[in-house]
C-alpha cells in the first residue's frame, strides 16, 4: 500500500519535472511546477511529515508558483526556450545531468540502509499517533529559537531588498543632476497619441472577431 | 513483484530526490527564460528537502525531528531568494525589455 502511493508520487512528480524542463511556454512549465511540489507534498505525508506537507502546499504549490505565473504574465511568454541555443551544448547538459544522477544513484546502491528501516521508535509512533505539529512547535520556540528567529530578520530584509529593487527609482538624481535613468523613461512627447491608440485598439479587437469567426465555422 | 518494488526504503528516497535535483539542473542549464531558471532552481531545492525529510523518518535521530526543521528553515530561504530574485528580475527587465538570460552579458568579456 505504502509502495503504491510512493510510486505514484514519483511517477508523477518526475513527470512535472519533465514538463518544466521541456515544454514550450512557460506558464505551463509554472503549472507542472505545481504537480512537481505537490507530489512532493505527498512523499512528505508518507514520511510522517504532516505539517511540513502543508507547508509545502501552502508556501511552494501555491504562493510561490502564483509569484511566478505573476512574473510570467510581467515578463511575457515569448518561447524564447531552445531555438537559440545551439544542438551541442544541450547534449553536453544533458550529459551533465545525467552524469550527477546516475553518479549519485550508484553510489546510493552500493550502500545498504535497510537495515534501519521498519522499526519504530517512541519519536516515530507519536508522530504517527499525534502528527508533527506540537513537536516541531516545541523545538523551534525551545531549542531552535535563535534560528527561528535570525530566518526572521532574513525574511524582513528580503521583503525590504525585494520593494527597493523592484521599485521604479524615476526621481533619484545623480551627481549630474539628471535622473539617473533618463535611458529607460517612457518619452511621453513620441508616444502615440490617442487617436493612434483607438485605431490600434479597433484594428485588434477587429483582428480577434474575425478569428472567433474562423474558429466558429 | 521484486522486492525493489514492493519496500520502499531510504535509497529509493535518496534516488528520486536526485533525479528530481538533475532534471532542475538541466532546467537550470538548458532554459533561456530567467524565470524558468529560477524555477527550476526552486524544484532543486525541494529535492533537496525530500531528502532531508526521508532522512530524519528512516534513521531516528535522537530528538526526532531535526530534518524537519532544517526543511522549515529551507523553506523560509527559498521563499526569501525567490522574492528577491523576481524583484532582480523585474529590475531587469525594465532595463533590458526581455527575459532572455544570454541578453543579460553586462558583465561578460
Amino acid at each position: 500500500m505504502d509502495s503504491t502511493f510512493f510510486w505514484f508520487f514519483a511517477v508523477t512528480s518526475i513527470a512535472g519535472a519533465f514538463g518544466l524542463v521541456l515544454s514550450r511556454s512557460a506558464i505551463y512549465s509554472a503549472l507542472s511546477l505545481i504537480a512537481v511540489f505537490m507530489s512532493i507534498a505527498g512523499l512528505y505525508l508518507l514520511n510522517n511529515a504532516d505539517f511540513l506537507a502543508m507547508a509545502q502546499v501552502v508556501i511552494y504549490a501555491v504562493g510561490l508558483t502564483i509569484l511566478m505565473l505573476f512574473a510570467i504574465m510581467f515578463t511575457g511568454d515569448k518561447p524564447l526556450g531552445y531555438e537559440g541555443s545551439n544542438r551541442s551544448s544541450k547534449i553536453i547538459y544533458c550529459i551533465i545531468a545525467a552524469f550527477f544522477s546516475a553518479l549519485v544513484i550508484r553510489t546510493i546502491s552500493d550502500l545498504n540502509f535497510s537495515q534501519v528501516s521498519g522499526d519504530f521508535t517512541a519519536v516515530q509512533s507519536t508522530l504517527m499517533a499525534k502528527g508533527s505539529t506540537a513537536m516541531l512547535g516545541n523545538l523551534l520556540f525551545g531549542y531552535y529559537a535563535l534560528p527561528f528567529e535570525l530566518a526572521s530578520i532574513l525574511l524582513l530584509v528580503a521583503m525590504i531588498g525585494a520593494i527597493v529593487i523592484a521599485k521604479k527609482s524615476f526621481d533619484t538624481p545623480s551627481e549630474s543632476g539628471q535622473p539617473l535613468d533618463t535611458q529607460y523613461r517612457v518619452d511621453l512627447a513620441s508616444a502615440p497619441s490617442q487617436e493612434v491608440l483607438d485605431a490600434m485598439r479597433k484594428e485588434r479587437m477587429a483582428e480577434s472577431e474575425a478569428r472567433k469567426e474562423s474558429l466558429k465555422n | 513483484m521484486p522486492d525493489f518494488i514492493t519496500t520502499i526504503g531510504l535509497n529509493h528516497y535518496i534516488m528520486l530526490a536526485s533525479l528530481l535535483f538533475a532534471l532542475g539542473l538541466l532546467g537550470v542549464l538548458t532554459n533561456r527564460n530567467v524565470i524558468r531558471v529560477l524555477m527550476s532552481l526552486e524544484l532543486m531545492m525541494s529535492a533537496v528537502s525530500i531528502n532531508l525529510i526521508a532522512f530524519n523518518n528512516f534513521l531516528h535521530l535522537s530528538e526526532g525531528l531535526a530534518g524537519h526543521v532544517l526543511t522549515i528553515f529551507i523553506l523560509t530561504v527559498s521563499a526569501a531568494e525567490a522574492s528577491v530574485g523576481l524583484a532582480i528580475i523585474i529590475a531587469l527587465y525594465r532595463a533590458k525589455s526581455t527575459a532572455d538570460m544570454n541578453k543579460f552579458d553586462l558583465l561578460k568579456w
